[in-house]
């Protein structure tokens, strides 16, 4: 008969037969030494053994049943062999710890530093990056010292970062990532570390020539001009993205500058005093067709320059500071208001231009009575009188000029010579054309054998802009002649003369009407 | 390569998840836990059960209190801390993606 013996298993008491015992106990410290490194193992111990004891409880008929040698077996069974469950709890040298917040970290050995290049920091080689990694600084810490050493040529910084470039390996797998920005380099292993640095550079150097490995050098080459490309390419875009920014709102304050009369940037060329500022209201009292169209005109005029505008600062800002693209729903509404504001425009356009769908004329004729054979024709200019040259428009606060006038000589039908002066106008009907050719004023004077004419008619600012024109006819008698004062080529409207000589050079000369047609008399003809 | 060690990887870290789903809707003893863990044919030993939730329980994601058994000595039961839940959160992403992960690679056609 087999002795028992009495264990106490998590406070119960067991027999246990004499093998069973051995076994239970070679089972117990095995437990031991396989937990015996692991954080609270003897809770895990004691936990298992209150699970035997619970089995051993569950199996027994009562409590003073004897424990055999095949009880025990039956439950290591079910729960298993120390190093079956311990191997998947510890399965290496790194070990779990908790932190804090619960969270797991990895807290296995560290690697030790190596350089590497950083490809994926890189701007051009990952160089710098890996450098950086590997000192234990910034990147663009060394990047502005490259950068530097490139532009003031010390030590070839350039020679030094291609150098760099094909002999520093780079970081590829996950082991060479850790390393590269692994344990940091101290007092004490630096020499070492160093040295081992120089012995890869040797050994990549070495097969770099041995192995003949042109490819790869070409390779690299390759990619540095693509890489220099690159950055001259974005280079380029930044100076575009300052253009656009700089253009876009250069134009932007001089447009709202006139567009809010504060400034007279783009309209003053159309004044003739200086102390008239001409501001778009006014003048758009001329042109358009009522006060509404001009608020109307001005808003959608103003979107339709200030959207696209807008969209050129904004490129420029999202080139340079890398800023997200505008948000679809605006991006849109701009467009359809950028639209409605062309329609408005167009719409507009089309009214006006209605209001310039029918012309009149007046015409009256005079007679020119003269005291000698020759008439002198003189010309008032807008010019001589408006500060800034060259002007054809004069904008008045109720008056306006234009210098819109056409003068033509013909043949007298009899042999007086008369002066016909044709006023004409467009207007919404024949009906207002005509009222408004009416209304235009043009002076002219003959006094001491000199007609006296201006360049310019001159209109009532109320009565609009319609393309406002006189035509001036001189018919002259056969035998009289005309002197055509210097002047006179600005209202000269093709002349048809013998000597076929242009509207520009018929003034300072004598001009008969002859029987078959006006000639020069002083002409010199080669 | 031993297939047995890659199974072993590959299951330890999924018991840790399934341990904290389980416990995360109810307070639960070891055996409890066990037998849903065998019956999910996830554990073969019941030994494993208790390293794991002692390293659990270490690590603040599961707390225990003790409860007298009639069949035997007094058992501890085990349920899911706060910390215990912000951690599962973050494993069901985790989960999600190698799930998604294995789903994908498995799927992925040839390119021949």
């Amino acid at each position: 008969m087999n002795k028992t013996i009495n264990i106490n298993l998590a406070g119960i008491i067991f027999h246990l037969d004499d093998d069973a015992f051995k076994l239970l106990d070679a089972y117990l410290n095995k437990l031991k030494t396989v937990f015996q490194n692991t954080d609270g193992s003897e809770e895990i111990i004691a936990d298992i053994e209150a699970r035997f004891a619970e089995l051993f409880q569950l199996e027994l008929v009562d409590a003073s049943a004897v424990v055999n040698i095949a009880l025990v077996q039956k439950t290591i069974k079910v729960v298993g062999e120390p190093e079956m469950f311990a191997s998947e709890e510890d399965d290496d040298d790194t070990h779990h710890s908790s932190t804090d917040n619960g969270q797991y970290t990895y807290t296995g050995r560290k690697h030790k530093r190596k350089l590497y290049r950083n490809a994926e920091e890189a701007s051009v080689g990952g160089v710098c990056a890996g450098l950086a990694a590997y000192l234990g600084t910034e990147t663009w810490i060394v990047r502005a010292i490259f950068v530097i050493m490139v532009l003031l040529g010390i030590g070839s910084g350039l020679l030094l970062y291609i150098v760099l470039w094909v002999v520093v390996p780079e970081a590829k797998t996950t082991a060479q990532k850790l390393e590269m920005k692994g344990e940091p380099v101290t007092a004490s292993n630096i020499s070492k570390s160093v040295q081992e640095q120089f012995e890869n550079l040797k050994n990549t150097v070495k097969n770099g020539t041995q192995k003949n490995n042109v490819g790869d050098f070409l390779e690299k080459l390759g990619a540095l001009i693509l890489s220099v490309l690159s950055i001259i390419f974005k280079v380029l875009l930044k100076i575009i993205g300052v253009f656009m920014l700089l253009a876009g709102i250069f134009v932007l304050i001089a447009i709202l500058g006139s567009f809010f009369g504060m400034g007279n940037l783009f309209f003053d060329w159309l004044s003739n005093d200086s102390s008239e500022i001409v501001t778009l209201q006014s003048l758009s009292d001329v042109f358009l067709v009522s006060e509404n169209q001009s608020t109307w005109i001005l808003i959608s005029g103003i979107l339709f320059v200030i959207i696209p505008l807008f969209q050129i600062i904004y490129a420029g800002l999202r080139i340079l500071f890398n800023i997200d693209k505008l948000n679809n729903k605006i991006h849109w509404s701009l467009t359809a208001v950028w639209i409605l504001a062309i329609f408005t425009l167009v719409g507009n356009a089309i009214q006006i231009g209605v209001s310039f769908d029918n012309n009149a004329s007046t015409e009256h004729k005079s007679i020119v009575h003269t005291t000698s054979d020759t008439l002198t024709v003189k010309v008032q200019n807008l010019d001589d009188w408006a500060t800034y040259g060259d002007d054809d428009f004069n904008l008045g606060e109720v008056e306006s000029q234009i210098a819109n006038v056409d003068f033509d000589i013909s043949r007298s039908p009899d042999s007086l010579m008369h002066l016909i002066v044709i006023k004409k106008a467009r207007g919404w009907n024949k009906k207002e054309a005509k009222l408004r050719a009416e209304e235009i004023k043009f002076d002219y004077s003959i006094e001491n054998n000199t007609l006296m004419l201006q360049d310019y008619l001159t209109f009532k600012n109320i009565d609009k802009f319609r393309a406002q024109e006189v035509d001036i006819i001189l018919q002259v008698p056969q035998g009289k002649s005309i002197y055509l004062d210097r002047g006179t080529e600005s209202i000269i409207d093709d002349i048809s003369n013998l000597q076929n000589m242009y509207d520009g050079n018929m003034p300072t000369h004598h001009w008969e009407m002859t029987r078959d047609g006006l000639s020069c008399t002083d002409c010199y003809i080669p | 390569m031993r297939s047995d060690n890659t199974k072993a990887q590959m299951r330890k870290g999924i018991l840790e998840y399934c341990v904290l789903s389980y416990l995360e809707r109810r307070s639960a003893y070891a055996s409890d836990i066990m037998e849903a863990l065998k019956e999910a044919k996830l554990i073969v030993v019941e030994g494993t059960i208790y390293p794991l939730l002692t390293r659990l329980k270490n690590a603040d994601l599961l707390v225990y209190h003790w409860e007298e058994s009639s069949s035997g000595p007094p058992r501890k039961y085990y349920q899911i801390s706060e910390t215990g839940r912000a951690f599962k959160l973050e494993l069901d992403d985790t989960w999600e993606t190698l799930k998604n992960a294995v789903v994908i690679t498995q799927k992925a056609e040839s390119h021949e």
